[in-house]
């Protein structure tokens, strides 16, 4: 590679651009180590991601709680370590351009742990690989909780959505209504694969508009889904106690005079 | 640079514009290869105490201190960039401090970093002009002496800058402030140690352990008649006597003193100063045209789902659309026109409905998507210099949001030249797990990126041995994933549906 030679050409290592002095150590050696370092390590680069990485985090609610912004999916990975994806559709896609028709792949990819976490990430690339490599770290980044009620009586563990959810992309609207025990999923092959994803067991399902466009269809369920943690019911009518978020659980014990902190 | 020309082809002309971007990384310093830092060596170091290019004279603590709280700034990083013109520019270092402090930060970012640039001509009384390694030293540095050691400046031994004042008992530890002075007395033990044998200078002895007293006792008398037949080079028998002085036996009174040492250096060290490490640098190797495809993945959103059996109607068009335009153009001589018409007949073909538009955007900021990208190719770098040709353009900085981006005229021009001041380079938040600091703190210190501009000439003021230079803060977006035109939120109307 041409960019390989030219590093190669001006010497290893160094910065800037003059001759200057070696010195006993020489400037700027390379790396000691050969090529490429461990993949396994991730630097955070985030706040947050340095919080996750020194474990001042207990667990993914306390972000969600907070509505902290997760913008590396190395967080998502380190809550939820058993999350499985699964690509709903490949849609080649074409725009047009004076040369032809340039065609990319999009892909849809839902994730989840099917125990109250689903995501879903779109992306579009030339290759289908790179396609849904990109969507499935979209899909990390977006994952969201989803809150589980019951039908009837208040039994065992929650199996359904705690009230009638809906949610809407486009012209796709997406209706979930609580179902009894051992219904099921009666929804149609797309919201379904989202809903098991998800860790519902039994929903009813109704959808309106467009349902074939794949795209607004799987965003107006998962919408539907997020919306339940949205849903004031009364049982959350009591008045909620605050707790610090993890940027600030130390400011008041730092606020106070060095003195009484000692004591 | 006439070998580069033969590598180029023809696609990759293109690349000649750009250089390409050296990164740098953060790494212990190898104590058992090449000894502590040193000033001769010319290092990029960050954290412990600076090194200083010009040993005479050294920074103030005036002229380096917060903006917001007035201390004293901490010293965060030193990069030694020399330059070839102007030949004052030979060499070249640029520091770097930082207000400890998160919130002084927060209050107003742009002004608790400071960067200054150091440099001296080749012929200078501080370090020889042709380096030792060179054949021809012997003869280039005939009739050289060195300053005497006596006539460098003192510096504190908290901070590292400039230090007037003195220990009033022992009369050998300088510092730069009563508070510093203070903070060595109760937190640096110096209450215990002020008397007793002088520490060696700061500078040279950051984080060692002097655990290996007991081996070396047969080496030190050996050590001692070789120091003597390094009289002459002045260079050496200092850095061997450094040495030496680590790994020297000591009686049990100083033993004890060494080993208070140790918790002596590095209780400043965790109260002041950030952990001491070397720069290494590394040149970034990418494939331009995979990650620029990868940057052009977010659509505009004027893309149309292909109908079925896309693959074999797509190639029979092409046929049809270039015999159209083929005799078009013989008709007319312009291809334009042909191109057009050639569109409209193909939009005919792609079914029509509300479905065919796809809104594909993705709703997270893509220029943070862009920088992940970039630094996923070497995730642990910690800074990215740009100025590395001088035939070629700069790289253009690697922005981590959409917000702050500083426009040209944010970037105040050279005070001493009036020249414009041209990106060389940035920090990366990376760095940020080397510095020891205490995250989960409110006043932690948190930046998205630090883009230092300095002056392009490199001007040189007689008797101003540190010219300031900007650095511009950037932060992360506080935006998330969101649901694009989703609505995610309470639920507008249930009884209708």
């Amino acid at each position: 590679m041409a960019d390989a030679a030219t590093a190669d050409t001006r010497g290893r290592g160094g910065f800037g651009r003059g001759r200057g002095r070696g010195g006993d150590r020489g400037r700027g050696r390379g790396r000691g180590r050969g090529g490429k370092d461990e993949k396994e390590t991730w630097t955070p680069v985030t706040k947050l991601g340095r919080l996750v990485k020194d474990r001042k985090i207990q667990s993914i609610e306390q972000i969600y709680l907070f509505s902290l912004p997760i913008k590396e999916y190395q967080i998502v990975d380190y809550f939820l370590p058993s999350l499985k994806d699964e690509v709903m559709k490949i849609m080649p896609v074409q725009k047009q351009t004076r040369a032809g028709q340039r065609t990319r792949f999009k892909a849809f990819v839902v994730i989840g742990d099917s125990n109250g976490h689903v995501g879903l990430g779109v992306k579009c690339s030339k290759e289908v690989a790179t396609a849904i490599r990109g969507a499935i770290i979209l899909a990390k980044l977006s994952v969201i909780p989803v809150r589980r009620g019951y039908w009837g009586s208040i039994l065992n563990e929650p199996h359904t959505v705690p009230c009638k959810v809906t949610g809407k992309c486009g012209s796709a609207v997406t209706r979930l209504v609580p179902a009894p025990r051992g219904t099921g999923i009666v929804a149609a092959p797309v919201p379904k694969k989202l809903l098991q994803l998800a860790g519902v067991t039994d929903c009813y399902t109704q959808a309106f508009g467009s349902t074939r466009t794949l795209g607004n269809f799987v965003k107006a369920t998962f919408a539907a889904i997020g919306n339940t943690y949205s849903y004031l019911t009364p049982d959350l009518w009591a008045e909620t106690q605050f707790t610090m978020s993890p940027y600030q659980q130390y400011t008041d014990f730092l606020a106070k005079p060095q003195d009484k902190r000692r004591a | 640079m006439a070998d580069n020309d033969n590598h180029m082809d023809q696609d990759q002309e293109n690349a000649l514009e750009e250089a390409q971007v050296m990164l740098g990384f953060a790494e212990p310093v190898d104590l058992e290869e090449h000894g502590p830092l040193l000033a001769e060596d010319f290092c990029s170091k960050m954290g412990g105490l600076p090194i200083w290019l010009n040993p005479e004279h050294v920074l103030d603590t005036k002229d380096m201190s917060c903006d917001q709280c007035h201390k004293p700034m901490t010293f965060l990083l030193q990069l030694y960039s020399p330059e070839d013109h102007p030949a004052e520019a030979f060499h070249r270092v640029i520091y770097v401090f930082c207000c400890k402090n998160g919130a002084c930060h927060k209050k107003s970012p742009q002004g608790c970093f400071k960067v200054v640039r150091s440099q001296l001509g080749q012929y200078n009384p501080y370090y020889t002009p042709v380096s030792k390694d060179d054949e021809d030293a012997a003869e280039e540095n005939e009739g050289w002496e060195p300053l005497e050691t006596s006539k460098h400046a003192k510096t504190c031994f908290v901070c590292g800058m400039y230090g007037p004042k003195v220990c009033s008992r022992c009369h050998k530890v300088s510092y730069c402030s009563a508070e510093h002075q203070s903070i060595h007395w109760t937190k640096g033990l110096h209450k215990q140690l002020c008397g007793t044998q002088p520490p060696p200078s700061p500078a040279n002895l950051s984080e060692l352990s002097i655990s290996d007293n007991k081996e070396s006792k047969d080496e030190s008398e050996e050590e001692e008649e070789e120091e003597e037949e390094y009289d002459e080079d002045g260079n050496v028998i200092e850095k061997k006597k450094k040495k030496k002085a680590l790994t020297q036996t000591l009686t049990k009174e100083q033993q004890d003193y060494a080993n208070k040492l140790d918790i002596d250096y590095r209780l400043v060290e965790r109260m002041n100063r950030f952990p001491e490490l070397e720069i290494i640098s590394e040149a970034e190797i990418f494939d331009q045209e995979a990650l620029e495809e990868g940057l052009a993945d977010e659509s505009s959103g004027d893309e149309q789902e292909a109908e079925e059996g896309w693959e074999e109607k797509a190639a029979a068009l092409k046929l049809k659309r270039e015999k159209k335009a083929a005799l078009l153009a013989k008709k007319n001589g312009g291809v334009s026109k042909s191109l057009e018409t050639a569109e409209s007949s193909m939009n005919a073909l792609v079914p029509v409905g509300d479905e065919v538009y796809e809104n594909t955007k993705t709703d997270i900021d893509s220029a943070f998507l862009t920088f992940q990208k970039r630094i996923a190719l070497y995730p642990d770098q910690v800074l990215r210099y740009a100025r590395m040709e001088y035939e070629l353009t700069n790289p253009e900085p690697l922005y981590v949001s959409d917000i702050g981006i500083p426009k040209a005229g944010d970037i105040p021009p050279c005070p001493d030249c009036g020249q414009e001041r041209t990106f060389e380079f940035q920090i990366l938040p990376q760095m940020l797990n080397y510095l020891g600091i205490d995250h989960s703190a409110a006043d932690a210190l948190d930046f998205g990126t630090v883009l230092v501009y300095s002056c392009k000439e490199n001007c040189h003021v007689e008797g101003k041995h540190y010219q300031p230079e900007v650095a511009i803060i950037q932060h992360f977006s506080e935006d998330g994933m969101q649901g694009g035109n989703m609505t995610i939120g309470p639920n507008v109307s249930v009884s209708s549906k």
